[in-house]
């Protein structure tokens, strides 16, 4: 099941009204999420549930472990300490590991076994398991708790119930937001109650991400992306800059779109999810894309993987550069275990790089003269830094697309020389599609403030008949199965 | 959009708001409906909804072209008296795999239903499997029907399915189509994934020229035309052959006499090239799954009364009119024996 498919419209429903009617204690309310979860999750694979079950309670369990195990004060001499320390490290270990490993048994074996016995010519049995949903998702949220709890900057879990909501609330279960224990933890552990203000908050985040998802993401990817990326190479050059520049606005209506459903469905049930996507078409930086787009999954590798390494007392500390590398790399085998997403982990890592050295030099400057902290702030520096950055993210999407590298080269090419057929012939829709994707992104400019206010003050009466008007247009025009979520691969 | 804040709400507002919605969605389908109303066929549970009241002496299985024979029993009854009762049970674009799972999974309990130790159900004399050159077509890896789903699963297919796989695109066909009936009177949903009403309010607002729609006609028929030719490389799969082999076979064992049909096709769609490559090559197929069986065989790929007026505009299937004519035809000429009291007996 999916927060975009016929069958949530059964689903949800049903949950909704159960959800409230029961007595507003945390804990029913925490084991009814849990149940309907579980049904959620049961409805993707119902053989992997034990699975999930199992290792959440192994989590658990560690999450315990850390509360009986307490941390040492600073400087204490205690033998006790110094043992309850150990003890908490191994449980971290044994959390980190056991989590890893699901990812890596299920995501990466058959990967590096292919890549091993091509590289090597040798035969190792390649696994080809059915991918839990949302693994590489709730691995993340996990692993996050564990290790802000090792380090007490989080309250060691009590409640089975919180634990197992965090884990596995369903609108967040198949491709996040990437939650913190430090933000949701709060929200599970009190009795959740509906507003009127929260509901109608809902209402415009579940229109808005329907209107990505089932139209946008839909109309844009089958007519102006598929096809030339089926055949690159033989398509016009206009083509080819038509569906990466589509496929652009494809990949974050889609994964924007399912994300304010998941955000809308979450309040609808009282739970505020953290952000995902925040304009970033508008971004002037290559770091600024990275706060803006796909925020809680970069905000993770940031705080776990990069942050931890550069200030940490390994060979890399310090070694920002390096670092930025190795987390964007992380960042593109997370998306999937293939050579495409590795290289376009590797494109950003060396464009984040790059960013950093000419920040560095660039400040340099500033120092030396005032001058550059103005050309700095002008329209034109402004205005450059967003071209540059918005061409870099297309074009690095190429490979992000692309089947193979073959295919990915195939297609830059095509981008360069072009073939002879021309786009397929089409309707307005996936034009119409990306002018959305613009007026989204433009709308969100400071300098539409005031236009922004007045939308908001409008009377409800005419929201509720815009509304109406968007289903009525969503009805007419996405098309079927559009619900179909790029991003559950991941 | 970034937030914008404003006085807190109240439930009373959230009730206007959601009633106006849901008014604007309404009076949107309201109006469209009066542009193109919602379309109602025949489809498989129809027909099993019909089967537990009644007792038929004929039984249609095929694609949706089994919908002629809903027709035929209107007119078999009332030139019998009501001894000839015509159950059509349409599936479509099935083909032969998926009308035997129909067949077995869905007909046969109907068909076999014993109450005080008889038949419940003990008027069946006769058999058709209807079919047409796209039954026979197919290669491997072909997707699994998706019209199986939607239009002849229950709800244990669905929840059997889902308990083995998940949720699937091919399963979610079930749930879709429970959807579309939830909500069968509202165009605005049963018109998804077609055309109709997004074209009919396109001509509306902007009326196509009288070219303009010969243009569109023309480009239709030639589309048409080349999917009927394009059948050639796959013609003779031999699973679905042999499942066709197995559903007269099932006829056969229950003791009922069986006929294999080939239905009218749009004359104007049949190109030399289609006629020559396909549709004759299919005949001669069927002709030796029927002489194999020792059932009847009648080709009325060609041979019939319809013309092409007598179609609809998707050149597949006839209009009401042509319906009614190519029953009546077909009872007074190649299908006269079900209106015969016993049964005519299997001959090729």
């Amino acid at each position: 099941m999916s927060l975009s498919e016929v069958e949530f419209a059964y689903f949800f429903p049903a949950f909704f009204l159960l959800y409230w009617v029961l007595p507003r204690r945390a804990a029913v309310q925490n084991w009814a999420l849990c149940a309907g979860s579980l049904f959620f999750y049961a409805t993707w694979n119902l053989k992997l549930v034990p699975l999930f079950v199992a290792s959440t309670l192994v989590d658990f369990a560690i999450l315990r472990g850390f509360e009986k195990f307490a941390a040492p004060q600073d400087g204490s001499p205690l033998p006790t300490d110094e043992r309850n320390q150990k003890r908490r490290r191994a449980l971290l270990t044994l959390g980190i590991v056991h989590n890893l490993t699901a990812l890596a048994a299920f995501k990466y074996a058959g990967f590096f076994a292919d890549s091993f016995n091509q590289a090597f010519g040798t035969s190792l049995p390649v696994l080809r398991l059915a991918l839990p949903v949302g693994l590489s998702f709730y691995t993340m949220g996990r692993i996050g708790v564990l290790i802000d709890t090792y380090y007490e900057r989080l309250t060691p879990v009590r409640s089975l119930g919180v634990w197992f909501s965090f884990v596995s609330f369903f609108p967040q279960l198949i491709a996040g937001p990437i939650g913190r224990g430090s933000e949701l933890f709060e929200q599970y552990e009190n009795p959740r109650k509906l507003t009127a203000d929260a509901f109608l908050k809902a209402a415009f985040e579940l229109a808005t991400g329907f209107v990505l998802k089932v139209y946008i993401a839909a109309q844009v990817g089958t007519e102006l992306v598929d096809p030339v990326f089926a055949a690159p190479g033989t398509f016009t050059r206009k083509a080819h800059l038509l569906a990466v520049v589509g496929y652009a606005g494809q990949v974050f209506a889609d994964f924007a779109g399912y994300s304010l459903i998941a955000i809308g469905v979450g309040r609808l049930l009282g739970i505020t999810l953290p952000d995902n996507f925040q304009f970033p078409f508008l971004s002037k930086s290559l770091p600024e894309v990275w706060r803006r787009w796909h925020m809680t999954l970069n905000r993770w590798l940031f705080d776990y993987i990069y942050g931890p390494m550069v200030t940490g007392d390994s060979f890399m500390r310090g070694r920002i550069g390096a670092g930025f590398l190795v987390v964007m790399v992380a960042s593109g085998l997370w998306h999937g275990a293939a050579f495409t997403y590795l290289l376009w982990g590797l494109l950003h890592g060396l464009g984040l790089l790059a960013h950093h050295r000419y920040d560095l030099a660039y400040k340099g400057l500033c120092r030396k003269n005032r001058v550059w902290v103005e050309r700095r702030r002008s329209t034109f520096y402004q205005v450059a830094g967003w071209m540059v950055t918005t061409v870099f993210f297309i074009l690095t999407l190429i490979p992000f697309r692309a089947p193979t590298l073959a295919a990915a080269g195939k297609f830059a090419r095509g981008l360069w020389a072009g073939g002879n057929l021309p786009n397929p012939p089409g309707t307005f829709h996936p034009y119409l599609a990306l002018l959305l994707v613009v007026i989204y992104h433009v709308g969100a400019l400071p300098v539409f403030e005031g236009f922004r206010k007045r939308a908001s003050a409008t009377p409800l009466a005419m929201k509720g008949l815009a509304l109406g008007a968007v289903i009525v247009f969503l009805m007419l025009f996405a098309p079927v199965g559009a619900g179909t979520f790029i991003y559950a691969q991941f | 959009m970034p937030e914008v804040e404003s006085a807190p709400r109240r439930w009373r507002d959230v009730a206007l708001f959601c009633c106006i919605c849901v008014a604007t969605v309404v009076a949107a389908d309201l109006g469209l409906r009066r542009v193109s109303a919602p379309r109602y066929v025949r489809e498989v549970q129809d027909a099993l909804a019909e089967y537990k009241h009644e007792d038929p002496t004929v039984l249609v299985l095929g694609s949706s072209h089994a919908r002629t024979f809903t027709y035929m029993d209107a007119v078999a009854r009332s030139r019998s008296n009501g001894s000839t009762r015509v159950m059509g049970v349409p599936l479509e674009w099935g083909k032969f795999t998926s009308y035997e799972w129909v067949l077995q999974e869905r007909l046969r309990p109907f068909i076999e239903e014993v109450e005080n130790g008889k038949r419940k159900r003990s008027s069946l004399k006769h058999a058709i499997l209807l079919t047409a050159w796209w039954d026979a077509c197919g290669k491997d890896g072909d997707p699994p029907v998706f019209n199986l789903p939607s239009r002849a699963w229950a709800f244990e297919h669905f929840a059997r399915d889902v308990a083995d796989r998940g949720v699937t695109a091919h399963n979610r066909n079930y749930v879709t189509a429970r959807w579309l009936e939830h909500w069968h009177g509202s165009i605005l949903v049963s018109a998804r994934g077609h055309d109709h009403l997004v074209s009919a309010v396109r001509d509306l607002v902007r009326p196509m020229s009288a070219e303009g729609k010969q243009k569109q006609w023309e480009t239709h028929l030639t589309n048409w035309q080349h999917l009927i030719e394009g059948g050639a490389p796959t013609m003779g799969y031999e699973p679905e052959l042999a499942a066709a082999d197995r559903i007269l076979a099932y006829f056969q064992s229950i003791g009922v006499d069986v006929t294999l049909m080939l239905y009218p096709l749009m004359p104007v769609t049949l190109t030399d090239l289609a006629k020559e490559t396909v549709l004759r090559p299919f005949s001669k197929l069927m002709r030796q799954v029927a002489e194999k069986r020792g059932v009847r065989f009648i080709d009325a790929t060609f041979d019939h009364n319809v013309v092409d007026s007598d179609f609809q505009p998707d050149f597949d299937h006839l209009t009401p009119d042509g319906h009614n004519k190519l029953a009546n035809w077909l009872l007074d000429t190649k299908l006269s024996f079900l209106l015969e009291t016993q049964p005519a007996g299997g001959q090729p």
